[in-house]
């Protein structure tokens, strides 16, 4: 059986603090590989997340793809809470599949305070 | 030797090349026979040979071709086709001979099912001759759009060379090796 030719390979974004909320601030968490010279088209699976809240306050970071009007949510918004790390494992997460950037957002955030996110894929292609 | 090789060959997690180097092979397309004698062949490791993109909720794309599969001239490529979205594929080769139609349906030739179920890939192999390029038609079979639609694709590729006319003749008599090589679908 050699079902993992359908698998992709793991990958970690960067940690992106998100001191700023709102959609029009939405971020990128994990940015798509389009090198020009690269073949074929790659897309992402939201694997893991972990987020620190620093002092930000409970508020709901969304997570998706675009930014402003055109933000388009991949998950339901998951609630932050304050002061804590926020982790999010695989079997929590549906298996959606993004073919742009993929960024995120926090609501709102408490003056002075911050989130520290950082993604794990499984990079397809 | 030569009798083991033929087209679709299985065997575990393999995939064998259909021809080595200094055996005839009849080429055949479409109506064409070529005699041919292979002289190299290279592995082509799997790489997306096409994407068809985004397909909207339960629409069939229009049938793309699948230029990067095309071969230099007298070249031949054995491929196998998987994809790793979820799709039916149609395959054509070349673009206007369907692969897998038999009386009732056209078969699709790849889906997400098909690493599971034939686990080698030998039941969607393809040959290409030279720039008789193969051509898919995606079906996006999900109530939803679609963002990618890829098609991997791995195998080898092979350079021949013209057989001279006796060897020709002593292979149509029997007393010479050949590996017949289906390089196109097949109409009645």
């Amino acid at each position: 059986m050699i079902s993992t030719m359908l698998e992709g390979i793991r990958r970690a974004g960067a940690v992106v603090n998100l001191a700023v909320a709102g959609v029009a601030n939405a971020t990128a968490i994990y940015t798509r590989p389009t090198f020009a010279q690269m073949v074929g088209a790659r897309t992402m699976k939201v694997c893991k997340l972990l987020v620190r809240n620093n002092l930000g306050g409970n508020c709901w970071l969304a997570v998706g793809t675009g930014a402003g009007a055109g933000f388009a949510n991949l998950i339901p918004p998951l609630l932050i809470l304050n002061n804590i790390d926020n982790p999010w494992q695989e079997f929590e997460l549906p298996a959606v599949e993004a073919a742009a950037t993929i960024t995120a957002f926090p609501d709102a955030l408490a003056v002075g305070g911050s989130l520290d996110v950082q993604i794990e894929v499984e990079e397809k292609g | 030797m030569p009798n083991e090789l033929y087209m679709n060959q299985s065997g575990p997690n393999s995939m064998n090349p259909i021809a080595l180097i200094g055996q005839n092979v009849l080429v055949h397309y479409l109506k064409e026979n070529h005699y041919r004698r292979v002289d190299f062949y290279e592995p082509i490791p799997p790489f997306q040979c096409i994407n068809v993109g985004a397909i909207a909720a339960a629409t069939t794309s229009a049938r793309a071709n699948i230029t990067n599969l095309d071969q230099f001239d007298d070249e031949f490529g054995q491929f196998r086709l998987f994809t790793i979205d979820n799709v039916q594929m149609r395959i054509y080769v070349p673009a206007g001979v369907a692969k897998g139609m038999m009386k009732n349906i056209h078969v699709p030739y790849v889906d997400l099912n098909l690493p599971n179920r034939n686990s080698n890939l030998n039941l969607s192999e393809i040959f290409v001759w030279e720039d008789n390029r193969p051509a898919v038609e995606v079906i996006n079979l999900n109530a939803l759009g679609i963002n990618t639609s890829r098609l991997i694709a791995f195998g080898f590729r092979f350079h021949t060379v013209a057989l001279d006319q006796s060897t020709i003749e002593a292979i149509k008599t029997g007393r010479a090796q050949v590996t017949h090589v289906w390089c196109s679908g097949y109409n009645q």
